[in-house]
Protein backbone atom coordinates (compact mmCIF):
# COMPACT_ATOMS: atom_id res chain seq x y z
CA UNK A 1 0.00 0.00 0.00
CA UNK A 2 2.06 2.38 -1.34
CA UNK A 3 1.02 4.58 -3.44
CA UNK A 4 -2.87 4.13 -2.40
CA UNK A 5 -2.02 4.98 0.93
CA UNK A 6 0.30 7.18 0.81
CA UNK A 7 -0.57 9.08 -2.20
CA UNK A 8 -4.35 9.26 -1.44
CA UNK A 9 -3.80 10.44 2.09
CA UNK A 10 -1.30 12.82 1.56
CA UNK A 11 -3.28 13.94 -1.59
CA UNK A 12 -5.49 15.46 1.14
CA UNK A 13 -2.65 16.33 3.26
CA UNK A 14 -2.91 20.01 1.91
CA UNK A 15 -4.30 23.29 4.86
CA UNK A 16 -7.66 24.19 4.70
CA UNK A 17 -6.67 27.23 2.01
CA UNK A 18 -4.19 25.13 -0.23
CA UNK A 19 -7.00 25.55 -3.30
CA UNK A 20 -8.06 28.93 -2.74
CA UNK A 21 -4.70 30.07 -5.40
CA UNK A 22 -6.95 30.93 -8.65
CA UNK A 23 -9.79 31.76 -6.36
CA UNK A 24 -7.47 34.53 -5.20
CA UNK A 25 -6.11 35.49 -8.31
CA UNK A 26 -9.92 36.45 -9.38
CA UNK A 27 -10.17 38.39 -6.22
CA UNK A 28 -6.81 40.46 -6.72
CA UNK A 29 -8.53 40.92 -10.25
CA UNK A 30 -11.80 42.28 -8.50
CA UNK A 31 -9.77 44.45 -6.02
CA UNK A 32 -7.82 46.39 -8.87
CA UNK A 33 -10.84 47.03 -10.26
CA UNK A 34 -13.74 47.81 -7.77
CA UNK A 35 -10.75 50.03 -4.87
CA UNK A 36 -10.04 52.01 -7.73
CA UNK A 37 -8.92 55.91 -6.49
CA UNK A 38 -9.41 54.33 -2.94
CA UNK A 39 -6.50 54.92 -0.41
CA UNK A 40 -6.71 51.47 1.01
CA UNK A 41 -6.14 50.32 -2.88
CA UNK A 42 -2.80 49.34 -2.78
CA UNK A 43 -2.49 47.77 1.02
CA UNK A 44 -5.32 45.59 -0.16
CA UNK A 45 -3.75 44.14 -3.19
CA UNK A 46 -0.84 43.34 -1.25
CA UNK A 47 -2.95 41.25 1.10
CA UNK A 48 -4.69 39.53 -1.15
CA UNK A 49 -1.32 39.18 -2.92
CA UNK A 50 0.05 37.55 0.07
CA UNK A 51 -2.80 35.35 0.77
CA UNK A 52 -2.79 34.19 -3.24
CA UNK A 53 1.12 33.41 -2.36
CA UNK A 54 0.34 31.66 0.80
CA UNK A 55 -2.53 29.39 -0.71
CA UNK A 56 0.32 28.28 -3.61
CA UNK A 57 2.75 27.78 -0.66
CA UNK A 58 0.74 25.28 1.40
CA UNK A 59 0.31 23.46 -1.80
CA UNK A 60 3.71 22.96 -2.32
CA UNK A 61 4.15 22.21 0.75
CA UNK A 62 1.27 19.54 0.60
CA UNK A 63 3.31 18.52 -2.83
CA UNK A 64 6.63 18.07 -0.88
CA UNK A 65 5.04 15.99 1.72
CA UNK A 66 3.74 13.66 -0.77
CA UNK A 67 6.83 13.21 -2.95
CA UNK A 68 8.92 12.62 0.19
CA UNK A 69 6.41 10.15 1.93
CA UNK A 70 5.51 8.17 -1.39
CA UNK A 71 9.31 7.88 -1.96
CA UNK A 72 9.59 6.33 1.52
CA UNK A 73 6.50 4.20 1.76
CA UNK A 74 8.00 2.47 -1.47
CA UNK A 75 9.97 0.50 0.65
CA UNK A 76 8.44 -2.47 2.05
CA UNK A 77 10.74 -2.91 4.81
CA UNK A 78 10.19 0.43 6.08
CA UNK A 79 7.69 0.89 9.10
CA UNK A 80 4.96 3.26 8.59
CA UNK A 81 5.84 4.98 12.05
CA UNK A 82 8.77 6.23 9.84
CA UNK A 83 6.57 8.06 7.44
CA UNK A 84 4.41 9.75 10.09
CA UNK A 85 7.57 10.84 11.85
CA UNK A 86 8.61 12.10 7.85
CA UNK A 87 5.38 13.99 7.08
CA UNK A 88 5.02 16.25 10.84
CA UNK A 89 7.04 19.20 9.58
CA UNK A 90 5.44 19.50 6.38
CA UNK A 91 2.29 19.35 8.41
CA UNK A 92 2.97 21.47 10.79
CA UNK A 93 4.54 23.91 8.11
CA UNK A 94 0.94 23.87 6.30
CA UNK A 95 -0.59 24.63 9.99
CA UNK A 96 1.50 28.15 10.24
CA UNK A 97 0.52 29.02 6.76
CA UNK A 98 -3.04 28.66 7.55
CA UNK A 99 -2.49 30.96 10.39
CA UNK A 100 -0.48 33.22 8.37
CA UNK A 101 -3.43 33.34 6.12
CA UNK A 102 -6.32 34.42 9.00
CA UNK A 103 -3.72 36.84 10.10
CA UNK A 104 -3.39 38.61 6.01
CA UNK A 105 -7.20 37.91 6.23
CA UNK A 106 -7.88 40.17 9.43
CA UNK A 107 -5.45 43.03 8.07
CA UNK A 108 -7.85 42.96 4.95
CA UNK A 109 -10.99 43.20 7.25
CA UNK A 110 -9.83 45.65 9.04
CA UNK A 111 -8.19 48.12 6.35
CA UNK A 112 -11.54 47.46 4.17
CA UNK A 113 -14.82 48.91 4.98
CA UNK A 114 -17.56 46.28 4.65
CA UNK A 115 -18.94 48.13 1.57
CA UNK A 116 -15.34 47.59 0.25
CA UNK A 117 -15.40 43.83 1.20
CA UNK A 118 -18.33 43.11 -0.31
CA UNK A 119 -17.53 44.87 -3.92
CA UNK A 120 -14.07 42.82 -3.53
CA UNK A 121 -15.50 39.71 -2.99
CA UNK A 122 -19.33 39.85 -4.40
CA UNK A 123 -17.70 39.54 -7.69
CA UNK A 124 -16.36 35.81 -6.92
CA UNK A 125 -18.75 34.73 -4.82
CA UNK A 126 -20.98 34.95 -7.41
CA UNK A 127 -19.28 32.94 -9.76
CA UNK A 128 -19.31 29.16 -10.17
CA UNK A 129 -15.90 27.31 -8.98
CA UNK B 1 -5.34 -0.76 -23.64
CA UNK B 2 -2.60 2.07 -23.95
CA UNK B 3 0.14 1.53 -22.23
CA UNK B 4 0.85 3.98 -19.46
CA UNK B 5 4.59 5.67 -17.89
CA UNK B 6 5.02 4.39 -15.12
CA UNK B 7 8.19 4.48 -12.56
CA UNK B 8 9.09 7.20 -9.82
CA UNK B 9 9.12 9.89 -11.69
CA UNK B 10 5.75 9.68 -13.49
CA UNK B 11 4.19 8.30 -10.00
CA UNK B 12 4.84 11.39 -7.71
CA UNK B 13 4.03 13.84 -11.01
CA UNK B 14 0.12 11.80 -11.24
CA UNK B 15 0.33 11.97 -7.29
CA UNK B 16 0.47 15.73 -7.62
CA UNK B 17 -1.20 16.46 -10.48
CA UNK B 18 -3.82 14.67 -8.34
CA UNK B 19 -3.53 16.37 -5.54
CA UNK B 20 -3.93 19.73 -7.82
CA UNK B 21 -7.40 18.22 -8.66
CA UNK B 22 -8.44 17.28 -5.61
CA UNK B 23 -7.81 20.58 -3.54
CA UNK B 24 -8.63 22.50 -6.33
CA UNK B 25 -12.04 20.59 -6.44
CA UNK B 26 -12.78 19.86 -9.73
CA UNK B 27 -11.97 16.26 -10.46
CA UNK B 28 -14.08 14.01 -13.02
CA UNK B 29 -17.20 12.52 -13.02
CA UNK B 30 -18.80 10.50 -9.92
CA UNK B 31 -17.66 6.87 -10.08
CA UNK B 32 -19.08 4.02 -8.28
CA UNK B 33 -15.34 3.69 -6.27
CA UNK B 34 -16.86 1.05 -4.01
CA UNK B 35 -17.93 -1.06 -7.07
CA UNK B 36 -14.43 -0.57 -8.59
CA UNK B 37 -12.70 -1.74 -5.40
CA UNK B 38 -14.62 -5.03 -5.05
CA UNK B 39 -13.37 -5.71 -8.48
CA UNK B 40 -9.42 -4.79 -7.57
CA UNK B 41 -10.30 -6.66 -4.13
CA UNK B 42 -10.86 -9.79 -6.22
CA UNK B 43 -7.76 -9.79 -8.13
CA UNK B 44 -5.89 -9.73 -4.87
CA UNK B 45 -5.63 -13.73 -4.11
CA UNK B 46 -4.23 -13.93 -7.88
CA UNK B 47 -1.25 -11.46 -6.18
CA UNK B 48 -1.15 -12.58 -2.84
CA UNK B 49 -0.56 -16.84 -3.10
CA UNK B 50 -1.47 -17.47 0.59
CA UNK B 51 -5.74 -17.58 0.72
CA UNK B 52 -5.36 -16.48 4.79
CA UNK B 53 -3.04 -13.31 3.82
CA UNK B 54 -5.20 -12.55 0.94
CA UNK B 55 -8.01 -12.26 2.99
CA UNK B 56 -6.40 -9.98 5.30
CA UNK B 57 -5.19 -7.73 2.33
CA UNK B 58 -8.93 -7.81 0.85
CA UNK B 59 -9.95 -6.85 4.04
CA UNK B 60 -7.52 -3.86 4.41
CA UNK B 61 -8.30 -2.55 0.65
CA UNK B 62 -12.04 -2.70 1.46
CA UNK B 63 -11.78 -1.20 5.00
CA UNK B 64 -9.35 1.70 3.34
CA UNK B 65 -11.92 2.39 0.13
CA UNK B 66 -14.47 3.35 2.53
CA UNK B 67 -12.68 5.53 4.70
CA UNK B 68 -11.59 6.96 1.32
CA UNK B 69 -15.33 7.54 0.43
CA UNK B 70 -16.71 9.12 3.25
CA UNK B 71 -13.20 11.01 4.24
CA UNK B 72 -13.32 12.74 0.36
CA UNK B 73 -16.58 13.48 0.92
CA UNK B 74 -15.90 15.74 4.11
CA UNK B 75 -12.71 17.01 3.19
CA UNK B 76 -14.66 18.59 -0.29
CA UNK B 77 -17.81 19.98 2.57
CA UNK B 78 -14.76 21.74 4.78
CA UNK B 79 -13.21 22.99 1.90
CA UNK B 80 -16.18 24.45 0.31
CA UNK B 81 -17.37 25.96 3.57
CA UNK B 82 -13.44 27.65 3.90
CA UNK B 83 -13.64 28.88 0.71
CA UNK B 84 -16.83 30.61 1.39
CA UNK B 85 -16.33 31.88 4.98
CA UNK B 86 -12.85 33.27 3.88
CA UNK B 87 -14.73 35.73 1.24
CA UNK B 88 -17.34 36.47 4.23
CA UNK B 89 -16.76 39.86 5.91
CA UNK B 90 -18.95 38.63 8.92
CA UNK B 91 -17.46 35.45 9.58
CA UNK B 92 -14.86 35.72 12.54
CA UNK B 93 -11.59 34.24 12.76
CA UNK B 94 -12.52 31.53 15.44
CA UNK B 95 -15.09 30.30 12.83
CA UNK B 96 -12.34 29.64 9.90
CA UNK B 97 -10.19 28.37 12.72
CA UNK B 98 -12.90 25.66 13.39
CA UNK B 99 -13.15 24.96 10.03
CA UNK B 100 -9.18 24.48 9.94
CA UNK B 101 -9.21 22.39 13.31
CA UNK B 102 -11.74 20.09 11.40
CA UNK B 103 -9.69 20.32 8.66
CA UNK B 104 -6.70 18.60 10.53
CA UNK B 105 -8.45 16.78 12.75
CA UNK B 106 -10.06 14.94 9.49
CA UNK B 107 -6.20 14.71 7.88
CA UNK B 108 -4.72 13.11 11.09
CA UNK B 109 -7.56 10.80 11.39
CA UNK B 110 -7.21 9.96 7.65
CA UNK B 111 -3.19 9.96 7.70
CA UNK B 112 -3.25 7.13 11.32
CA UNK B 113 -6.31 4.78 8.94
CA UNK B 114 -3.77 4.92 5.66
CA UNK B 115 -0.78 3.68 7.66
CA UNK B 116 -2.51 1.28 9.75
CA UNK B 117 -3.84 0.05 6.57
CA UNK B 118 -0.16 0.34 4.81
CA UNK B 119 1.34 -1.33 8.13
CA UNK B 120 -1.55 -4.49 7.75
CA UNK B 121 -1.07 -4.59 4.15
CA UNK B 122 3.44 -4.56 4.67
CA UNK B 123 3.19 -7.41 7.58
CA UNK B 124 0.55 -9.83 4.70
CA UNK B 125 2.84 -9.29 2.01
CA UNK B 126 6.07 -10.50 1.02
CA UNK B 127 8.48 -7.56 -1.12
CA UNK B 128 7.45 -9.18 -4.74
CA UNK B 129 3.34 -9.38 -3.49
CA UNK B 130 4.01 -5.77 -2.33
CA UNK B 131 5.76 -4.35 -5.56
CA UNK B 132 2.96 -6.77 -7.57
CA UNK B 133 0.15 -4.47 -5.92
CA UNK B 134 1.35 -1.61 -6.59
CA UNK B 135 -0.56 -0.96 -9.88
CA UNK B 136 -3.48 -2.01 -8.01
CA UNK B 137 -3.11 1.34 -5.91
CA UNK B 138 -2.54 3.33 -8.75
CA UNK B 139 -6.18 1.83 -10.48
CA UNK B 140 -7.65 2.56 -6.79
CA UNK B 141 -5.76 6.17 -6.48
CA UNK B 142 -7.46 6.92 -10.35
CA UNK B 143 -10.99 5.64 -9.08
CA UNK B 144 -11.07 7.39 -6.13
CA UNK B 145 -9.64 10.61 -7.94
CA UNK B 146 -12.51 10.00 -11.13
CA UNK B 147 -14.80 10.02 -7.98
CA UNK B 148 -14.41 13.45 -6.82
CA UNK B 149 -16.15 16.00 -8.55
Amino acid sequence: MILLILGITLLLGGGAMSGLSKQLKMDHKTAKKVLEGAPVREQALDLIGSMQKLSEESMKESQKLLSEAIKAGRDHERPSADLVTLTEPHVQKIAELDSTFLDRRDALRAALTPEQWNAVFADSLAKPK
Amino acid sequence: MVARPTGPRWTAAWAAAALLVLLAGCGGKSTDIQADVQEIVADIPKIVSDSLRAEKVRAAYRHFGDVLVHSAADRRALAARFRSLYRDHDAPRAELEQVIAQFEEQGQRLRAEAMATREEIRGQTTEKEWKALASSRKRLGKLYLGSTP
